[in-house]
């Protein structure tokens, strides 16, 4: 008895759900919110039929919509009054209630709250998202894409659980399913690709003649060729990997300091920073002069070092 | 012959006292959802629907005109009770004294006595 009657309220309840939805999440939650716990009680106090108390669930569900304010033709539009009956199906028919109670600025206004909240909601995941990649990359800034993949992630991810959460009161399993599905494969997509697809590629020096590549200049500065847009903060990690006794690097102008004119130097690694907003690359020493930079695509510079010929 | 309606459309007077009179319902204790429409019915509002009322609760609520809680029933299901918030309290009042000043109006007017000082000249 007790599970027809819970099927009776599950089956109810759907198809009320079915008729709304068309409404936005927010609204639809606000509406339907209890509605099981609602119609279970209509059944505890001994309705065997919800349709025959009720009337059909299209007629309840435009009902509810009108009373809720949200659209007020949905109400005056209907062609079959609800049945109007006691919990036992015995009273008499009624008129439809298209109830639209007065406050409709209030509920316009809800609208407006809901897409408030939404926004607030998508700043939020974006600071969250920021947050994770300055917490992964403290020594390198962000480039956009990353910013954007890890706050997708991270909204994502949260979207998810808040869908997860509230999957119970969406009207179909699949609607109820989708959110959660989309999420988990953006979540999926930005950890499998989003680091590829921020990083444009390994880039590295491959230099075999130290001393010839590197010469210091006359004015005592060693001149690092190929070395552009490496910033100052940037350079004293390259500098920490000479060994050598560099201590700094002028930004832009790929400059050493430290180094006699004509000193050989032995390069062992140096980091090179081909851009803006990019990660540090590995260079290493080549055996040719004039080897210029050489670029092998997406892999570590130690599975991957080769010379240009 | 046309058919015109003997009585007043009560469903259609209901449609703009709702709000008061489930915010009265409440005021009195609180209550789940069927329990006020059996109480709105037994009261009088005969014609008061389920779906009317239940959508009523959800837009004060949202509004923050009620307050919501559930209570574990051994028997049944568990029940969403609502109960007026304070800002529910001052609405409530605030729509009955709109309701009497206007049913006062209104009565004045049926009752013809609205019109007795303003034309001077009853027959």
């Amino acid at each position: 008895m007790t599970s027809i009657a819970s099927t009776g309220v599950s089956g109810y309840a759907r198809a009320v759900r079915d008729a709304l939805g068309d409404l936005p999440p927010e609204q639809a939650h606000a509406i339907l919110d209890g509605l099981d716990e609602h119609l279970g009680e209509i059944v505890a106090e001994g309705a065997v039929d919800l349709e025959a108390v009720l009337g059909p669930p299209g007629t309840y569900a435009a009902e509810l919509r009108a009373s809720a304010g949200l659209d007020l033709e949905a109400a005056a539009a209907l062609s079959e009054p609800p049945v109007i009956v006691d919990a036992h199906g015995e009273n008499e028919a009624n008129d439809v209630l298209d109830a639209s109670s007065p406050e409709i600025d209030a509920t316009t206004s809800g609208v407006g709250g809901s897409r408030r909240i939404l926004v607030a909601r998508a700043i939020i995941c974006s600071a969250l998202g920021a947050l994770v990649v300055v917490t992964i990359r403290s020594s390198s800034p962000l480039n956009a894409l990353e910013i954007v993949l890890a706050a997708g992630a991270v909204g994502a991810l949260w979207w998810a659980l808040l869908a997860a959460g509230r999957r119970a009161e969406l009207a179909e399993p699949w609607a109820s399913r989708l959110p959660l599905a989309l999420s988990a494969a953006a979540v999926l997509v930005a950890v499998l690709f989003g680091g590829h697809l921020a990083r444009p590629g390994t880039e590295y020096v491959y230099f075999e003649n130290p001393a010839s590549t590197f010469p210091a200049g006359a004015d005592g500065l060693a001149v690092v060729p190929d070395v552009i847009g490496v910033r100052v903060a940037d350079a004293r990690e390259i500098l920490a990997g000479f060994g050598f006794g560099f201590d700094s690097v002028v930004e832009g102008g790929s400059f050493a300091e430290g180094a006699t004119d004509g000193e050989e130097q032995s390069m062992t690694v140096i980091w090179i920073d081909p851009g803006p907003g990019t990660p540090l690359h590995l260079a290493q020493p080549s055996p040719s002069a004039s080897d210029p930079l050489a670029r092998c695509c997406r892999q570590p510079p130690s599975s991957r070092r080769r010379p240009l010929s | 012959m046309s058919s015109v309606s003997p009585g007043l459309e009560r469903t259609q007077l209901l449609k703009g006292v709702l709000d008061a009179v489930v915010l009265a319902a409440l005021a009195q204790r609180d209550g789940y959802g069927y329990d006020v429409v059996r109480r709105l019915r037994l009261s009088g509002l005969d014609e008061v629907a389920d779906a009317s009322v239940y959508g009523t609760l959800r837009r004060l609520f949202a509004q923050g005109l009620l307050t919501s809680y559930v209570v574990p029933s051994d028997e049944g299901p568990h029940r969403k009770y609502y109960g007026l918030t304070s800002m529910g309290r001052k609405a409530l009042d605030a729509q009955r004294g709109d309701w009497l000043a206007f049913s006062a109006t209104v009565a004045r007017i049926l009752d013809g006595e609205a019109f007795t000082n303003s034309t001077g000249d009853e027959p």
